[in-house]
């Protein structure tokens, strides 16, 4: 009887860890072509990057993060507290892939004009994500309160909810006096793509809190999967505050271009959180199966 | 069932049941007298004992993170926190392990102690074998090898 033999990478290589060698991968990639942009001032090198593996990057990412994150909902059961926050979190996951199919693929080549595609693109995979995995985040939040788990935030901690506020602040005002002096009108696609900003600071928020509590955990998977998302949202504000000190001025060219590789951190990071949680549950399904079905402890 | 984890639960359900059955309809009383008046201040006096839950449930995780019980510091224990250390992180187990107090704890002082944690995060199925894993741990013979997982393909 033949036998397929597993190989030792297949056999220990985890989710989470494909998706981070991937990640060093594509990085490597992007490095070369920027360094190759630099040395022969070809802005094709870059470009081209961009718009074919860049592009095939977020919309993996996006589509492992909707994958796993639908698998892990469905395998928490109906009643679980955090099977509502995972469902959401999944709805947050479609939306960006959506959002990522139409700013990516539709609008390169299509009848209809482009500019409108990749703006409800920007609309679905930006404040719309962004809504729905921030009420996610907020029932995580309720599940850390409920287990005492949700530590006080630190005098660093507070110093970043300060910042968060003023950048807030800060890019309504921008936005206002923008506004006054454009006399461009103001379209609904425009007005929710405004609200990205606020809801990123939300989310920021919620990744303080999120992060106090997860270092107060220490390091498991669990840890890792909430510190994912931790990370995806502040590499989405740094990525933010990268284009807002462009148009500011405070960022000139071609140094600003490095802040468009901090998307691919945000996207990657994203996809990892429901990968660790993935890992976890499956980790522990496979440690059941060692025991007969009537020497399993089942909880009510 | 050989073991003695199982049994041990469902007297523990039991024990629970009894015990809240009392606590609901406390509950249910005190919800009925809240509509039967309407007083803001029984709202502000819900809050304050919300709160007041809350920080005692903080107060033991943190004093349980500091001083390691007996358990914990058993080779028992420590094996045990390595297991839940791999999901829930390294304070969160110890933490966990903190809040037995005997030295050699039962089944289900375990399970109480690690069932809302593992629940919450994991969901009941997960958690159930996480569970599954710690009881049979804990069982006298626990040291022989398990056996080794079905090869798959």
């Amino acid at each position: 009887m033949m036998r397929r033999k597993e190989s030792s990478f297949t056999r220990q290589t985890s989710l989470p860890q494909l998706i981070l060698l991937g990640t060093g991968g594509h990085l490597f990639i992007a490095l070369l072509s920027y360094l190759a942009w630099i040395a022969t001032g070809n802005d094709l090198w870059v470009t081209s990057f961009f718009n074919y593996q860049g592009a095939l990057f977020f919309l993996l990412c996006s589509g492992i993060g909707s994958g796993v994150s639908l698998m892990v909902w469905r395998q928490f059961s109906p009643g679980d507290a955090m099977r509502p926050a995972w469902f959401l979190i999944f709805l947050s996951f479609a939306l960006r892939l959506s959002g990522d199919v139409l700013t990516h693929l539709l609008s390169i080549n299509s009848s209809a004009s482009p500019i409108a595609l990749k703006e409800l693109g920007q609309v679905v995979g930006g404040p719309g994500a962004m809504v729905l995995l921030a009420g996610g985040l907020l029932l995580v939040l309720r599940m850390y309160r409920r287990l005492g788990l949700l530590a006080r935030l630190t005098v660093f901690d507070y110093v970043l909810v300060g910042a968060v506020t003023a950048y807030t602040l800060r890019f309504a005002y921008d936005l206002l006096e923008w506004q006054s002096d454009s006399p461009a009108p103001v379209t609904i696609l425009k007005a929710i793509k405004w609200l990205s900003d606020p809801l990123l600071s939300l989310l920021l928020f919620e990744a303080i809190f999120i992060r106090r509590s997860v270092i107060r955990m220490g390091s498991g998977l669990i840890s890792r999967c909430w510190g994912a998302f931790t990370a995806g949202i502040f590499f989405t504000s740094v990525g933010d505050m990268g284009l807002w000190a462009v148009a500011q001025g405070y960022l000139n060219w071609p140094q600003s271009s490095i802040t468009w590789y901090v998307w691919f951190l945000a996207s990657a990071a994203y996809a990892l959180g429901p990968a660790y949680q993935a890992e976890a549950m499956s980790r522990a399904s496979k440690e059941v199966a060692r025991y007969a079905p009537e020497k399993r402890v089942e909880f009510a | 069932v050989t073991g003695k984890g199982i049994p041990m639960m469902y007297r523990l359900r039991i024990r629970k049941r009894r015990l809240l059955t009392p606590l609901d309809a406390a509950a249910e009383f005190f919800n009925a007298v809240e509509r039967e008046v309407e007083a803001p201040e029984l709202d502000a006096g819900r809050l304050r004992l919300q709160a007041a839950m809350r920080a005692h449930t903080e107060l033991e995780w943190e004093t349980a993170a500091r001083q390691d019980s007996c358990f914990a510091q058993t080779a028992l224990g420590r094996v045990l926190i390595a297991e839940l250390a791999v999901y829930l992180g390294r304070h969160a187990a110890s933490a966990i392990m903190g809040k037995i107090r005997y030295e050699q704890p039962g089944s289900e002082d375990v399970l109480t102690a690690i069932e809302p944690s593992l629940k919450g995060f994991l969901g009941r199925d997960a958690a159930a074998a996480v569970a599954t894993k710690i009881v049979h741990l804990l069982e006298p013979g626990a040291d022989t090898p398990l056996p080794p997982l079905p090869q798959s393909g």
